[in-house]
Parts: structure tokens; C-alpha cells; sequence
């Protein structure tokens, strides 16, 4: 049984323990370890993203070839937002674990005057309604590289002696808006060139049962 | 592995498969992971590594950053994100990495080309970019290299492992003009290496 608490102002008290899975086929590890199972999204469709996870499974790269999102001239209607979910499998091993998952998007923006642009993401358990929400806004005028790193405390108790996997979510989004600029002469963009995701496990308590 | 399946099925431009049992030498060795981008979508890009994986050549089909006439509005910048596996042997290790990018710009009076790179570890956020910059009128190859001292301290074989990003973009401002990127080379020359043994 995991669960995980994603407000930092979240209490023991409030952990909601969600029903148990079946456990994996190896135990997990001391520390909490990810892979990378989809990434799909508006924004990375089949075939335009690529990922690399680092050897000892606690970080992870992934690149974008088409995550942009843009306004005025040469842009859809629908082209304001776009968006690239990732879903992590995230092996808890038993016991009481507390940890810290840092993540950074980097990208480059071009914001014409009164225009701005969004990065935002939301991360959430499979299965569970409470979501975390990071949100960094950019103002134009912008022309330039930008980098946003959001950092969410992660704290898991596994009763089953394998300890336990579950899926993580982190929804990520780009929004542009023309705000007073002028869409008809102008075009505003903010693009994506990578994610990297890291979880590093703080301190974490485990425990036998009583003979 | 999981993480070559995922791999596979996000189609990958370029994955060369590691065994991280594979004991390290007594030098850097380097893997082309990922190559992805806006500048070089799947099928675009071409590793070429060399036999003692201290080198690569990537090169381009598709690298191109243009303004002006035939150019959408967003076409002024393009990147291509390298993903490096890094193989540290256990010691000290000092030496240079070295990058070399090569291509063609023209370059329209008062018109100016960006050439950068954007250095860092997967996990981290401290980033190291270098930029080149080209100015208009100007329609010939071009070329730029990055050079960094490497020095690493690896106590233990299995220590933590990052990836090295290496983000590349071209940016082009003004009419009229374009900047491509025909190849990115990089090697890893180990200077000098101590290594110690358990006590």
C-alpha cells in the first residue's frame, strides 16, 4: 500500500491509504527507483520523443522534436496549448520512505510584447484524485532560453515485505497567450526541449513483523 | 531492460544498448543514448562512434534554422538534444572533452546566427551553455568547438551514474537568412588516471 504525498503541508494524518497491488517480480531496492513506462501528449505524439534513463534508475531525460505551442500568425486555433504526459513506475521499497523528486523542463520561449507563456505541470498517483500543481509564467518580451524547476516531496509507506510499484503522473503543459500583442502581424511561441526527472531518497525506515 | 523497451516503442532516433555490468576501462568512454529534437526528428539524425567509444560524429539531414521568405514564423530556432552515457572508470579520472560543430550559414547583411550548446547532468540544474555567433553578410561553412576540463572522482563502481545532456540550437535573426548544422563531433581524451583498490 503506497500512497504519496504530494502538499508538503499534507499530514500523517491524512494519508489515504489506497488498495494493494500485486507485488512486482523483484523486490525493489533500498531507494525508490523509476522507469519511464509512456509518454504521449498533444505535444509528443508517436515518435517525437525520446527517453533515456540513467543506470541506477533514479533519473531520467526526455527530449521533445515538435512540444511548441504558439499563437498568431502561422498557428492553429488550437495550437495555444499543447501538452506531454509521462507516465513513471515508481518502485517503493517496504517500509516508511521519504524522498525528494526534482524535476526540470528547459525550452525556449519567443513572447512578443503583452504576450506570455505557461509551463505547468501536474503530478498525480494513478488512481488517486489529489493532484499537485507547479505552474511558472514567462512574460514577453522574450526571445531567449528558459528553465523551470519544480520540486515535489514525495513519502510513501509500503506494507508488503517487496515493497510495492505504483504509477506516477506528471502531466506537463505549455500555454501561450497574445495578452495585447498582435496576433495578426506577430507570432508567440514557447517550446519544450527536455524533461529531467530525479527522485532522491531522503531517509527511510523499514520494519519486520513481531514474531 | 524496461528502459530499452520504452525506448523502442517511443521509436528512437538513435539508442545504443549499455550493459551495466560492462567493467570500465581505464579511460572515459562515451554512448550516443538519445538524439532528439526539433532540428533532428527520428530518422534524421546519424551516429557514428568510434571503436574505442571515445568519439562520435553525429550528423544531420534536417538541422536548419531560417528567417525570410519560405520560413514559418517559429523556423528561427532548432535544436538537438544529445544524451550521453559517460563511462567513468573507479579513481581519479582528468581530461578534456571536446566538442566541434560544423556547417553552413547565409547570412543576410545585418542578419546574425546563434550557434549554442547547452551542458548538463541529467537530475541537475545548473547548466553550462556556450554560445558562437556568426553576423551577416556571410554565406559560407562555419565552424565552433567547445572544450572542457573533465575531471571526475568515482569512489565507487557502482556510484551514481548521469547522463550528460548536450542541447544544441541554431537561432537566426534577421531577413532572409539561414544557418544549418551538418555534424557534431565530441571525443573524450583521459589525460591522466589514478585508481585505487579497497582497503
Amino acid at each position: 500500500m503506497l500512497n504519496i504525498l504530494a502538499a508538503a503541508a499534507m499530514t500523517m494524518s491524512t494519508i489515504i491509504i489506497p488498495p494493494g497491488g500485486a507485488p512486482g517480480d523483484t523486490p525493489p531496492p533500498d531507494h525508490i527507483t523509476i522507469d519511464v513506462v509512456t509518454v504521449n501528449g498533444s505535444g509528443c505524439p508517436a515518435g517525437t520523443a525520446a527517453v533515456a534513463v540513467s543506470p541506477d534508475n533514479k533519473a531520467f531525460t526526455v527530449t521533445y522534436s515538435e512540444y511548441m505551442a504558439q499563437v498568431g500568425v502561422g498557428a492553429k486555433p488550437t495550437d495555444f496549448r499543447k501538452n506531454c504526459q509521462l507516465n513513471l513506475r515508481v518502485n517503493v521499497p517496504q517500509g516508511f520512505t521519504y524522498g525528494i523528486a526534482q524535476t526540470d523542463y528547459r525550452g525556449f520561449g519567443h513572447l512578443e510584447r503583452g504576450a506570455s507563456g505557461v509551463q505547468r505541470a501536474s503530478y498525480y498517483f494513478q488512481g488517486m484524485s489529489d493532484t499537485r500543481r507547479k505552474t511558472h509564467t514567462y512574460k514577453g518580451p522574450l526571445s531567449d532560453d528558459w528553465q523551470a524547476t519544480d520540486k515535489v516531496e514525495v513519502a510513501a509507506i509500503v506494507y508488503h515485505p517487496c515493497g510495492e510499484r505504483r504509477n506516477f503522473n506528471i502531466n506537463t503543459e505549455l500555454r501561450v497567450a497574445a495578452g495585447s500583442s498582435d496576433p495578426k502581424k506577430t507570432t508567440s511561441f514557447m517550446s519544450m526541449d527536455s524533461t529531467d526527472g530525479a527522485i532522491e531518497t531522503t531517509y527511510r525506515f523499514s520494519w519486520k513483523r513481531c514474531p | 531492460m524496461l528502459t530499452a523497451m520504452t525506448a523502442a516503442a517511443l521509436a528512437l532516433a538513435a539508442l545504443t544498448p549499455t550493459d551495466a555490468a560492462d567493467t570500465p576501462p581505464g579511460r572515459v568512454t562515451i554512448d550516443v543514448v538519445t538524439v532528439n529534437g526539433s532540428g533532428c526528428p527520428a530518422g534524421t539524425a546519424a551516429v557514428a562512434s568510434a571503436a574505442d567509444n571515445t568519439a562520435f560524429t553525429v550528423t544531420y539531414s534536417d538541422y536548419l534554422a531560417q528567417t525570410g521568405a519560405g520560413a514559418k514564423p517559429t523556423d528561427f530556432r532548432k535544436n538537438c538534444q544529445l544524451v550521453l552515457r559517460v563511462y567513468y572508470p573507479q579513481g581519479f579520472t582528468f581530461g578534456i572533452a571536446q566538442a566541434d560543430y560544423r556547417g553552413f550559414a547565409h547570412l543576410a547583411t545585418g542578419a546574425r546566427g546563434v550557434e549554442r550548446a547547452n551542458y548538463y547532468f541529467q537530475g541537475m540544474s545548473q547548466s553550462t551553455p556556450r554560445t558562437h555567433t556568426f553576423t551577416g553578410p556571410m554565406s559560407d561553412n562555419w565552424q565552433a568547438t567547445d572544450r572542457t576540463e573533465v575531471g571526475a572522482i568515482v569512489y565507487a563502481p557502482c556510484g551514481e551514474q548521469r547522463m550528460l545532456n548536450v542541447n544544441t540550437q541554431l537561432r537566426v535573426q534577421g531577413g532572409a537568412s539561414f544557418m544549418t548544422m551538418d555534424s557534431t563531433d565530441a571525443s573524450f581524451s583521459t589525460n591522466y588516471h589514478f585508481s585505487w583498490k579497497k582497503c
